[in-house]
């Protein structure tokens, strides 16, 4: 799968001046040139090439001026920014080098005299391709999809902490269920894994439709956040199932941890959309930051998750990533529940 | 009504207010773990910055330079190179290039060039991370001028390693030339013509100190927003109703449009505050004072929280409580998250247009008119003027529903009334078509059916992912050039399955899922406490009838084989099974048992007893053996013949169905039937084979597909028709008995 | 049945809820604590029936001490309130199946137990419904109901008529009657007069979290020498509440 172009064609005279193909330029579009003379030029070239190749002689001394060269030109202007250095390369390698090399089959030159490739690399190895295409789209969704889950999954767990704690607890029903013969703990407990079943049902959800908007992403431009290809392997996406859960534990935890130190309702509300806003942050600084997680990064709680899935995704990680990760998490949901579990009334 | 408006106004900002709230020790905790992360990293980007790239290997040839990026941060286990079936001349190409001082290499030999799987192991086995695998008779097809078809290989698991493909690709570029210096021509680069890449700088650059202020700070105010509206509107009105406290301000003699307009102001301003505070510290860090742009700027700021509030306000008058309210502005929330990360990513690039739409001009207006636009976009202030004046245009659109709808008593209060299942319940009394479920009762089948088979794959796949098949399989890939041959390739693929054990199994689990899901929906759908029942398996003589079913299967299928026979078109020669095979043969024996009941519950025993509920007994058949001919039409080799057969075969089904009042008879028929075809006879079962048999059979020269049924198996032919006719006759008796008798 | 001894109940530093109360409640016997409001009766409704711990002195409910088995006592104590405290969404028959389940109550134990309780509630008409779309008295019911499913052998009733109307009020004073009869042992607080002659066999005056008074309503209107019981409780309450 390639990128998808759309090509236009200009007359000579609107790109003669600077101004002209500044004003292409400034919309988004690239501009390739041939010179006047480009088909005389490349028939000459090859008509010198094969006069070269006919009189050579291997122990003759040639003088780096007598190779032909060619006074064919063709020069691709595009806007001097990063995106576009990178898409400017992709249309070179795309389109105008494969151009170049079918010329003379399309132009009909003879090309006899001129020794043909060797080598045909790759001429179809859909292996390669879909590795090619893999590595590409998981670096590029390793900074977008970690970040998007974890919202979710914490959207997900903060509404349903909100009715199922806090709400059953203003209605009173909380008392009910305490005065029955089973423990605060059970109680706790069995509502946590109710959410827990949730959360883990709406990432399951969520990854799979990443993984189809990442397939079926025909146009795969330069700058596609979920390009062609994405491929998880069976091991990374185990480890990123047990990421995912062992983070939604901790998020409900840290919920009913802060719903019962409360007793507001719109207190308890404003204080559990504040992580939201705090993975909606690190969503953004993630799209943009270079290299791999620092290493205390997988120690803080929630922001594990997302720093682990991220190097997951571009398969840096190691056994220890994954392990201290869901440990850690595990570690702090037990810990917050006990904190909770010692008040003396709900 | 100004009044109204300033009192709810007032009301709403001070509920919204968010500063007087007690923060939780969970809460302080996540915000530390939060600033720690940030901190992290920042370090982090400074230690990537000054960490000098002493990194890179590369390859100096006639002044080009192929770098590999990266290589010297590699693991050990991936440095490595590994040439495989490598020419005579390559190890002398490597030599005299000094390969040995820029990386390590290693060769093998190995016969399928597909064969990724063994490439694979290999590369693990001499801690390689790529391979070139050059064709096994590379020295004959050099010496006769052919050219060499080379792959190349990385492994699977290290990102970094995208560009040792490409530094393959320069290795064997470079070999190229030397072949070609070998053969006696000189070593040149052809080139009739360079691409040259210009980068252009376009007037009124923006200078990219400024960079920060056109992306971050339009982000920083959206989030401010987005939050704040958020957390403030879906508390001021649906929080009420949930508490109760709504009735007593909807009784107040306040005009309604007071109400939406007073708190939609009131959330605005709690947001708008913060967020003009960030627009006027950036104003005096652009250095430009540009006062007009910050005018623009606080307009565009204004409009879009009163945009974002008025969306609020709606929902939260909508939902009875706080919790759906924030549910219901999910896909709200996501939709403007979207945007601005689009916006992010455009932000060069934009067309011209996006500046006069709402939201889309919000964000990159913002950043415009901060630093007095720049790139073509100049006079950004026309484009600003729009977009503000659109936004609130659609804001009082939408404020105008809310207050309308505040006049429906829906709205109003939380509690009393008929609950919405009531409502529909009533609505139920009258007729309707129908149609509906008879959509629902095709759909259905196919959708668990796609997703069962699907989860099936999933195992198979992954005890195949370290199987040498593949090779072969793509090997066969390479040669298709049309239609005809994806066919018989997708065959293959199917035969090569259905010959797994490991497949067979996962198919037998996958419809025992089938069936849990239909017990599922029987039981918590239909609130029906003996789902199994519901759907065909009752009856006292459960045993007898199975028993019974088994023989009737049997002995039809045979039946066919047998007119085949007589009639010259079907041979059999032996056992076809040995010791290695018979594996597959019993791993397939509970697959039967539980595909055949799976499709019985789907077509008979489910959908039949439902069907005829609403549209009685004759649509009943005729519907549901309809879309059991259809079910299979996606099959290989189906044609209108085999489309017939599968329709009498379902009508004949349906009347032992009611003949017997439950499916055991026709679940053991259906599993005899495919497992006397597939795996007894050796035939094809709707299409699949499994090439593995208890005996051995041939269709002779001169067998018409119309008996036979070709590639779709004995249910695509005559003979089955001739034998189900019979069938569908005997039991129109029996039934006619059974009726008359009453 | 149930023994209470010298509670006292201290929620910050300086203030005292609960001074030192001490009672007893035999089987058989409704008690009633009566008091104004902010006497500190649902906060000694709360240490009876768990839900909150004493600053000091004991509870014994059937011979099990509040303070250590608190589970098995769930088994043992029925707590109603009038404030609703059922989910919203959930119908009748779904809540006690729930609290069925919770109770450890066999299947068929509880449907049989079920039928019985809705009938002589009247719930079974609306036992579909769900509880966020029936008026208060229905909810009240089924509230007690489900409060009542394991038939405990003591039962502490918080309020017991507050908020409900004049027909369910006698129905729920005729059940409290008929469990006394079958020889559970109840306790309730009120601030309501009627409620306590017409329902208690003994009183408690709790007036400023110390129990002022105990004994029948003829033993009280005796000791405060006056005539009617009206009388007698505010002679009390003028004589101890200080301000």
């Amino acid at each position: 799968m390639g990128t998808i172009y759309s090509f236009k064609e200009i007359a000579d005279d609107e790109v003669d001046t600077k101004s002209e193909i500044e004003a292409h330029i400034s919309k988004g579009e690239m501009v390739v040139t041939f010179n006047d003379t480009y088909e005389k030029d490349v028939e000459q070239y090859y008509d010198k090439l094969g006069k070269f190749f006919q009189e050579y002689e291997p122990d003759r001394v040639i003088k780096g001026k007598m190779y032909p060269s060619s006074n064919a030109e063709i020069k691709i202007y595009f806007k001097e920014d990063a995106t576009f250095s990178t898409r400017s390369e992709q249309l070179k390698q795309d389109v105008i080098d494969k151009y170049v090399d079918a010329y003379p089959d399309l132009a009909g030159i003879d090309t006899s005299l001129i020794p043909k490739d060797n080598i045909d690399t790759n001429s179809f190895n859909p292996v390669n391709k879909i590795l090619m295409n893999r590595v590409v789209a998981n670096l590029r969704a390793a900074r977008i999809i970690p970040q998007i889950m974890v919202l979710m999954i914490y959207y997900t767990v903060y509404s349903l902490a909100l009715d199922i704690f806090a709400g059953d607890r203003e209605r009173g029903f909380f008392t009910k269920l305490l005065m029955s013969p089973i423990s605060p703990r059970t109680i706790i407990w069995g509502k946590l894994l109710t959410i827990e079943a949730m959360a883990i049902v709406s990432s399951v959800l969520m990854f799979f439709m990443m993984f189809l908007a990442s397939w079926l992403n025909f146009s795969n431009d330069a700058l596609s956040l979920l390009p062609f290809g994405m491929l998880m392997l069976p091991g990374q996406l185990l480890k990123i199932a047990a990421i995912c859960i062992s983070s939604a534990m901790v998020m409900i935890a840290l919920c009913v941890w802060i719903i019962f130190d409360l007793q507001k309702p719109e207190d308890i509300t404003v204080n559990l959309q504040l992580p939201l806003a705090t993975i909606l942050i690190e969503l953004f600084i993630f799209m943009i930051r270079p290299g791999n997680p620092v290493g205390i990064e997988y120690v803080l709680p929630i922001h594990n998750g997302m720093a682990a899935i991220y190097s997951i995704m571009l398969s840096t990680d190691t056994v220890a990533t994954t392990l201290v990760t869901v440990l850690l998490n595990v570690l702090y949901t037990v810990l917050m529940l006990s904190q909770v579990l010692k008040k003396e009334e709900f | 009504m100004f009044k109204s408006v300033r009192t709810f106004m007032r009301r709403a900002m001070h509920k919204g207010n968010t500063f007087k709230t007690t923060v939780a020790q969970g809460t302080f905790v996540a915000a530390t773990a939060f600033g720690l992360a940030i901190v992290c990293m920042v370090l982090g980007v400074l230690i990537t910055m000054f960490h000098y790239r002493i990194d890179q290997i590369y390859w100096e040839h006639n002044s080009e330079k192929f770098v590999y990026d990266g290589y010297k941060d590699l693991p050990e286990e991936y440095k490595g190179f590994l040439f495989v079936n490598a020419p005579s001349s390559f190890p002398e190409f490597l030599y005299k290039n000094n390969a040995n001082a820029f990386f390590s290499y290693k060769y093998e030999e190995m016969d399928a060039p597909y064969d990724f799987v063994t490439v694979g192991q290999l590369m693990r086995l001499h801690n390689c991370g790529s391979a070139i695998v050059f064709p096994k008779n590379s020295d004959e097809l050099l010496s006769n001028g052919e050219k060499l078809e080379v792959l190349t290989y990385i492994r699977t698991d290290r990102t970094e390693l995208y560009d040792a493909n490409e530094y393959q690709e320069n290795i064997l570029k470079l070999y190229d030339k030397y072949i070609t210096a070998e053969n006696g021509n000189p070593q040149i680069t052809i080139k009739p013509a360079e691409a040259d890449l210009t980068g252009v700088s376009t007037t009124n650059p923006l200078k990219s100190s400024l960079y920060g202020f056109i992306a971050v700070v339009p982000l920083i105010i959206f989030i401010i927003i987005l939050y704040t509206v958020m957390t403030g509107g879906t508390n001021v009105i649906a929080g009420e109703k949930e508490r109760g406290t709504f009735a007593a301000i909807i009784l107040t003699p306040s005009p309604r449009a007071a109400i939406v307009v007073g708190n939609v102001l009131g959330i605005s301003a709690l947001a708008v505050i913060p967020a003009s505070i960030v627009c006027f510290l950036a104003f005096l860090l652009t250095g430009k004072f540009n006062v007009i742009g910050l005018v623009i700027a606080i307009l565009l700021v204004i409009s879009f929280a009163i945009l974002v509030a008025a969306i609020t306000i709606l929902i939260s008058i909508i939902n009875q409580s706080v919790v759906s309210a924030q549910t219901a502005f999910l896909p709200v929330f996501l939709i403007i998250l979207g945007i601005a990360v689009n916006c992010v990513q455009k932000l060069g690039i934009f067309e011209e247009f996006y500046l006069y739409f709402p939201l889309y001009g919000h964000f990159f207006g913002i950043g415009n008119a901060l630093v007095a636009g720049y790139n073509y976009y100049t006079n950004y202030i026309p484009g600003a003027i729009v977009c503000i004046v659109l936004s609130l245009v659609l804001a009082c659109l939408v404020m105008f529903i809310s207050t309308k709808l505040l006049y429906n008593e829906k709205f109003m209060t939380n509690e009393g009334g008929l609950s919405a299942k009531e409502i529909r319940k009533s609505k139920k009394k009258h007729k309707s078509l129908g149609l509906d479920k008879l959509v629902n009762h095709a759909i259905f089948p196919v959708a668990v059916l796609s997703f069962v088979q699907l989860l099936a794959l999933v195992p198979t796949a992954i005890t195949y992912m370290r199987n040498d098949i593949y090779s072969d399989f793509i090997t066969n890939l390479k040669d298709v050039s049309g239609i005809m041959d994806i066919m018989s390739v997708m065959s293959e693929i199917l035969a090569m399955f259905l010959s797994s054990p490991v497949f067979l199994i996962s198919m037998a689990i996958g419809y025992v899922i089938l069936i849990a899901i239909y017990c599922l929906k029987v039981r918590v759908i239909e609130r029906d406490r003996k789902p199994l029942q519901s759907i065909g398996f009752t009856g006292n003589h459960a045993l007898r009838d199975y028993l019974i079913g088994l023989v009737v299967g049997f002995s039809l299928l045979s039946a066919v084989c047998l007119i085949l026979v007589l009639a010259g078109n079907l041979s059999f020669h032996g056992i076809a099974v040995n010791t290695s095979t018979i594996g597959v043969v019993l791993a397939g024996i509970p697959m039967w048992f539980v595909q055949g009941a799976s499709e019985e519950i789907m077509f008979r025993g489910y959908m039949i007893p439902r069907l005829e509920k609403k549209f009685g007994k004759i649509i009943a058949i005729l519907y549901s053996s309809f879309l059991f001919a259809v079910l299979h039409g996606a099959n290989i080799g189906f044609t209108w013949l085999a489309g017939i057969n599968l329709f009498i075969i379902a009508v004949f089904f349906a009347l032992i169905y009611y003949y017997t009042g439950n499916i055991w008879l026709t679940c053991a028929a259906h599993t005899a039937w495919n497992f006397c075809q597939g795996s007894l006879y050796g035939l094809e079962v709707s299409g699949s084979t499994s090439g593995v048999s208890i005996l051995n059979s041939s269709y002779s020269a001169s067998a018409s597909p119309y008996f036979t049924g070709g590639a779709f198996g004995p249910e695509g032919g005559l003979a089955v028709t001739i034998v189900t006719v019979i069938g569908i006759v005997i039991m129109s008796v029996l039934l006619y008995k059974k009726s008359s008798k009453k | 049945m149930i023994t209470v001894n010298n509670i006292t109940k201290s929620f910050t530093k300086d203030t005292q809820t609960l001074k030192g109360v001490s009672f007893a409640v035999k089987e058989g016997e409704i008690y009633g604590l009566l008091g104004p409001n902010g006497a500190g009766k649902t906060t000694l409704m709360r240490i009876i029936s768990t839900l909150i711990k004493p600053t000091s002195g004991d509870v014994t409910i059937c011979g099990l001490d509040v303070a250590k088995n608190v589970l098995e006592i769930h088994r043992k104590i029925g707590f109603l309130t009038t404030e609703v405290k059922l989910d919203p969404l959930s119908t009748p028959d779904q809540l006690y199946d729930f609290f069925a389940e919770l109770y450890d109550i066999d299947k068929s134990d509880a449907d049989v137990a079920k039928e019985k309780a809705f009938e002589e509630f009247g719930i079974a008409p609306f036992r579909k419904k769900r509880i966020v779309d029936l008026s208060t008295g229905m909810k009240q019911k089924v509230s007690i109901a489900i409060s009542l499913i394991h038939n405990p052998p003591v039962i502490v009733f918080d309020e017991p008529t507050n908020g409900l109307d004049i027909l369910t009020q006698k129905q729920v004073t005729d059940y409290l009657l008929g469990l006394k009869d079958k020889g559970h042992a109840i306790i309730l607080s009120t601030h309501i007069f009627s409620v306590a002659e017409q329902l208690c066999d003994r009183i408690g005056i709790l007036i400023d979290g110390e129990l002022k008074a105990e004994g029948t309503v003829d033993e009280l209107i005796e000791y405060t020498g006056t005539k009617t019981f009206e009388e007698a409780f505010f002679e009390l309450y003028v004589k101890n509440h200080k301000e």
